[in-house]
């Protein structure tokens, strides 16, 4: 099994590297902001720990986009020409296909968060004293990533085409980064909606509490994240139990 | 390998099959003959267990693992090469399989370092033949396997695929081209009006429409 993993991932490493488009909305996209609003504000966009909260959610919006887009749409792709149901047939297990897929992305994720964090490095050297939180953060992503795919994984089951997706997707995205925007405190009724509904408040109030970047921990909160880590891993598997093999959109 | 009374209706709602019966014979080559939409890329799925046939009449086909399947479409990375797209067919195929370039089959060895997004459509369909014919399984579905080959090329296939039921593998292919079907360990079906209308051999085929040519028996079948 780890033989045939091994095997899908550096060809789907391969297939993922094709598609470098998908850099320009994970890694450029935010970086142009992030440079934008730290010229326009003199180079000091942020007092410090401002920063460190701002890069939480640079983080959040990196890992859910490439996600969605390398992981989930990805799978979609694969699905609508015919690669997923032939590399099923050849390895003999659909979920080595998503597992490899899912490492593959992982590894690109963390690429990308890793060089995010350069930049702000480069543009902000005060920002180097956040670079213990970097790292935490870093550690944590192998952890979030998956946790993530699980929210989003219900994306695989939809009868949609993929422009529809994306549209769909798009107004998910700015619907979770909108939400994390909102004024309220971390132990509020509205904080535990939020985490347990939408994965940007998921991955912020992790990042919060793993790297206590603004208070202390809470047993509420640990109790919290880990139970819901634990529903969306355990509900996420089922559309990768249960995902077509074949197109939507032909019949071949 | 035998499906029994198998009904299926499409999502739209169309009935595809309606009390389907059909026996694969093994170590033949079992040639599904039917009109364009008549459902057997569909069948092909069922068989090959990539649609769900848990508590579906289908007895003694083999599990996934035991099954290759060439299917419409080439669906590969652009930059991998042929031997590389081979080799890893192979690999993850026989976990313990070493395959080198140099194994592949002298009608690739000409485009062996040629990415695959530099390839025609012909070469590509041609690519994904000859890499399932490496596969060791049982079961060997091919679906219109000559599609979009020149005639030299489409002879080479058809003759590698009649290796592999002299090796005594069981192949199922469609087909809408008559001209260089296998004539040895060949089995017909003829798929239409939702259910399998005739079984035999070539030469019962023509006997039972009295006609001279496969392709004028199949026609009388089919109207």
């Amino acid at each position: 099994m780890w033989r045939k993993l091994k095997i899908l991932s550096r060809f789907e490493l391969r297939q993922t590297w094709d598609d470098k488009g998908i850099l320009f909305y994970t890694l450029i996209c935010p970086s142009i902001y992030f440079v934008i609003v730290t010229f326009s504000s003199g180079g000091h966009p942020f007092g410090l720990h401002n920063l460190a909260y701002q890069l939480l959610g640079y983080w959040a919006y990196i890992i859910l986009v490439g996600v969605l887009n390398g992981f989930q749409f990805g799978l979609i792709g694969m699905r609508e020409n015919n690669f997923l149901k032939m590399f099923t047939i050849i390895a003999g297990d659909k979920r080595l296909i998503f597992y490899s897929n899912l490492l593959v992305q992982v590894v690109f994720v963390q690429i990308e968060v890793v060089l995010f964090d350069l930049i702000v490095l480069i543009l902000n050297p005060a920002s180097l004293s956040l670079v213990p939180m970097m790292v935490g953060g870093f550690l944590l992503n192998f952890i979030l990533i998956p946790i993530v795919a699980g929210f989003s994984n219900f994306i695989l089951l939809l009868p949609l085409k993929m422009n529809v997706m994306s549209l769909l997707m798009m107004g998910y995205i700015f619907l979770g980064m909108l939400l994390i925007n909102l004024p309220y405190q971390q132990n509020s009724l509205l904080n535990i909606v939020l985490t347990i509904l939408s994965p940007f408040s998921y991955l912020i109030n992790f990042y919060v509490n793993a790297l206590r970047v603004i208070s202390q921990p809470t047993l509420l909160n640990v109790a919290l994240l880990g139970i819901v880590a634990l529903v969306y891993l355990t509900v996420g598997y089922y559309p990768v139990r249960h995902m077509k093999l074949q197109s939507y959109t032909s019949r071949y | 390998m035998k499906i029994e009374n198998f009904s299926y209706q499409l999502p739209d709602g169309c009935q595809l099959f309606d009390h389907l019966s059909a026996t694969f014979e093994p170590g033949k080559i079992n040639i599904l003959l039917g009109v364009n939409g008549v459902g057997k890329n569909t069948l092909l799925d069922f068989i090959a267990g990539v649609s769900e046939r848990h508590n579906l009449p289908f007895t003694n086909f083999p599990l996934m693992n035991q099954v290759a399947y060439q299917m419409q479409g080439a669906p590969f990375t652009g930059t991998a090469t042929v031997a590389e797209t081979i080799q890893m067919m192979v690999d993850l195929d026989q976990p313990d399989g070493r395959f080198e370039s140099e194994q592949l089959p002298a009608i690739l060895q000409p485009i062996a370092q040629t990415h695959f997004r530099d390839l025609s459509g012909g070469q590509r369909r041609l690519v994904t033949l000859i890499g399932v014919c490496q596969l060791k399984r049982e079961l060997y579905l091919f679906d219109e396997p000559e599609s979009g080959l020149d005639v030299k090329v489409a002879v080479k296939v058809i003759d590698q695929i009649s290796q592999l039921a002299a090796r005594g593998k069981t192949i199922i292919m469609t087909t809408h081209q008559f001209r260089n079907l296998p004539t040895e360990n060949v089995r017909l079906l003829v798929l239409a009006g939702k259910g399998i209308v005739f079984s035999g051999t070539p030469a019962e085929l023509m006997a039972e429409t009295q006609t001279d040519s496969l392709e004028a028996a199949y026609l009388k079948t089919d109207s």
